[in-house]
């Protein structure tokens, strides 16, 4: 019997799920198990992996029924320019504070878009200054400053 | 009626009605941005209502639950966009009427509409709810899985494309609620040694990393689906004619959706799909649709509204969140400590009428808040989406981190936001897993407990009454999904 895949989406989506299932398994086996009864920390996240598994296989096996369907290819820019701003955020809020974080991250996320230079830096600035005294002054969210607050 | 006076004595401060306000006018501003629907605003917006009561965090929430979706209805008459997954039918006729000059009676139609509806469902709330909650507390364990299971299988049945992927997701998003310390052994499950993991995912970076971030960097990825504003707005002044022309319909959303939301996988999208073939199938004349039918605009916007109001009967009285908006209502009052459920209207009578007399309130504001401030919304419009999204990054990254002051929380939702992004380009559903994460904790609590009374015998959601028959349409569900002529019903019944 000839295998074919016919649509892609369906194809890497039920790999993606049961590669999910099998981890969660893997990730579970240190844990007690137990009986029905009285069951142990890893009774119900063994089974319930089993259970995305399985339902990954069906997604699988669609993927030998279904019509084409093509994966429409990410755009690099906005995709690792979003990220990054984020991650950036993530590192900085707690070593530069609040201030310094802002003006990064949206200068940063700016350029997943089509940024002017100028108009950057301005926007930038704006939000640093709006999120202090929104977030830290009106609101008064403990949220560290200024670098070495945190 | 004592229920609905100690509701509105709830909320009749300068306090309450200020967030409740502020709440409606922050989620049209966000519902207006091209691209953000209900779900990512309210995810987005959640971490701020943190250092309010959870009285006026639910009333801010429910403000910009209604506000967003109002938003989403404005933009997709004016430009054709619909902010939402609900407003996909208000485009068809809404934005034929805008062709026309008539933008106007289209937004104050869709305004109107709504508020009838908003007021109906929040009445059959104040009605149905105390009932249905006596009705659930003799609720045990067994009956209370059985429901969790009916309602998880029904929502992704009823609402989703592929049942096969929406149920994975279901199941993963179960497996993401076991991580952390198991309440029962005390042992670590999941958490590879973090610290941070110790109490579980946390419910605000998944969210938004599953429907915040996605959406933004997909509206990066396809910068020209954005419209300007073509023709004149016209008068929003509300003319009786017109009015009297669209109230037929507007009845009849009402109707569908107020029945329609109380589904598992039901409330505002179900209902308008269903209201605008309804519509369109008891038209004397079905080719006006799509041209600037009024009654396509009247009847689905009621019908969301509607439907948006009675979906939080199931949560409110049953702690089960019949759709992911309903799913985030729920994580917001567990963050700030309520467990949805029966015991809710009994324990704390003022937060739930106080709650349901919001939902009123919410629907004034934007009747007479929004519908003059549309100049506004338009203008609003015309910024450019360049200057907006950054702003918008920073307000999600700002609100994770408050939430527990953790900057793990905000890496945590870069990592869903990845996952999340995947997700989106293989066009599976993270709705459902949204659904999984949050009922997934309370699934497990309940069947051990069942299982621990029946000495491990399954049978036992089957021997008693209520859940054998929520078990019985759980399996029946199920099965439908194998029969061939079902299956096929129910693809067209999607797509239309």
């Amino acid at each position: 019997m000839k295998v074919r895949i016919r649509s892609w989406r369906r194809f890497c989506a039920g790999v993606l799920v049961v590669a999910f299932g099998l981890a969660g398994v893997y990730f579970a086996t240190g844990l007690k198990f137990g009986t029905a009864a009285a069951m142990g920390p890893g009774y119900l996240p063994v089974v319930c992996s089993w259970l995305v598994a399985a339902l990954g296989g069906i997604v699988l096996t669609m993927a030998l029924h279904d019509d084409a369907e093509v994966i429409e290819p990410p755009v690099p820019r906005p995709v690792l320019m979003i990220f990054l701003s984020i991650g950036l955020f993530a590192l900085l809020i707690e070593r530069a504070g609040l201030g310094i974080a802002v003006f990064v991250t949206a200068f940063v996320a700016s350029y997943a878009g089509e940024a002017r230079l100028g108009e950057t830096l301005a926007l930038a600035a704006a939000a640093a200054i709006a999120s202090v005294l929104i977030f830290a002054v009106a609101l008064g969210l403990p949220i560290p400053v200024w670098p070495g607050t945190g | 009626m004592d229920h609905i006076v100690l509701g509105f004595s709830q909320i009749l401060s300068v306090y309450h009605i200020g967030l409740c306000l502020a709440g409606a006018l922050v989620g049209t501003l966000v519902g207006v941005l091209p691209g953000l629907g209900p779900l990512a605003t309210l995810a987005i917006l959640l971490p701020l209502t943190f250092g309010l009561d959870p009285l006026g965090a639910l009333l801010m929430l429910a403000g910009v639950y209604y506000g967003s979706q109002y938003g989403g209805s404005t933009t997709a008459i004016l430009v054709n966009l619909p902010g939402e997954s609900a407003s996909v039918v208000t485009c068809i006729d809404g934005h034929a009427m805008t062709r026309q000059g008539r933008a106007g009676e289209a937004l104050y139609v869709a305004a109107i509409g709504s508020f009838l509806a908003g007021c109906v469902g929040t009445l059959v709330i104040a009605l149905a709810a105390p009932s249905i909650g006596t009705f659930a507390q003799q609720f045990a364990s067994p009956e209370y899985t059985a429901l969790l299971v009916f309602g998880l299988i029904a929502a992704v049945v009823i609402a989703t494309g592929s049942a096969a992927e929406a149920l994975a997701a279901v199941a993963i998003g179960v497996v993401l609620g076991f991580v952390g310390i198991d309440a029962n052994s005390g042992a670590e499950r999941y958490t590879f040694g973090r610290v941070e993991l110790l109490d579980g995912l946390q419910f605000v970076p998944l969210a938004l990393g599953f429907f915040g971030i996605p959406e933004i960097v997909s509206n990066l990825e396809s910068p020209g689906r954005r419209s300007v504003l073509a023709a004149k707005v016209g008068s929003v002044w509300p003319r009786w004619d017109r009015l009297k022309a669209a109230l037929p319909a507007m009845l009849r959303g009402t109707g569908l959706g107020t029945v329609l939301g109380f589904l598992p996988g039901g409330g505002a999208l179900l209902s308008s799909f269903v209201s605008y073939s309804v519509e369109k199938r008891l038209a004397r004349d079905p080719s006006r649709f799509g041209n600037g039918a009024v009654e396509g605009v009247a009847g689905p916007e009621a019908a969301n509204n509607a439907g948006a109001q009675t979906s939080f009967i199931p949560l409110l009285t049953l702690g089960l969140p019949s759709n992911p908006v309903m799913a985030i209502m729920m994580g917001a009052m567990i963050l700030h400590g309520i467990q949805p459920g029966p015991q809710v209207i009994h324990k704390q009578p003022e937060l739930f009428w106080g709650l349901v007399a919001s939902m009123w309130m919410g629907n004034l504001f934007l009747l007479v808040v929004n519908l003059p401030l549309i100049g506004l919304w338009v203008r609003l419009l015309s910024v450019p989406y360049r200057l907006l999204f950054p702003l918008i990054v920073v307000i999600a990254c700002i609100g994770i981190y408050s939430v527990n002051n953790s900057a793990f929380d905000v890496l945590t939702a870069m990592v869903f936001g990845a996952v999340g992004y995947v997700f989106f380009k293989l066009r599976l559903q993270p709705a459902p897993l949204l659904l999984g994460f949050i009922v997934g904790p309370l699934l497990e609590q309940n069947l051990r407990r069942s299982l621990v009374v029946s000495r491990g015998d399954p049978t036992v959601f089957f021997t008693r009454p209520i859940s054998a028959v929520l078990m019985g349409g759980a399996i029946l569900l199920l099965l439908a999904l194998l029969l061939p002529q079902i299956r096929r019903g129910r693809e067209m019944a999607l797509k239309e």
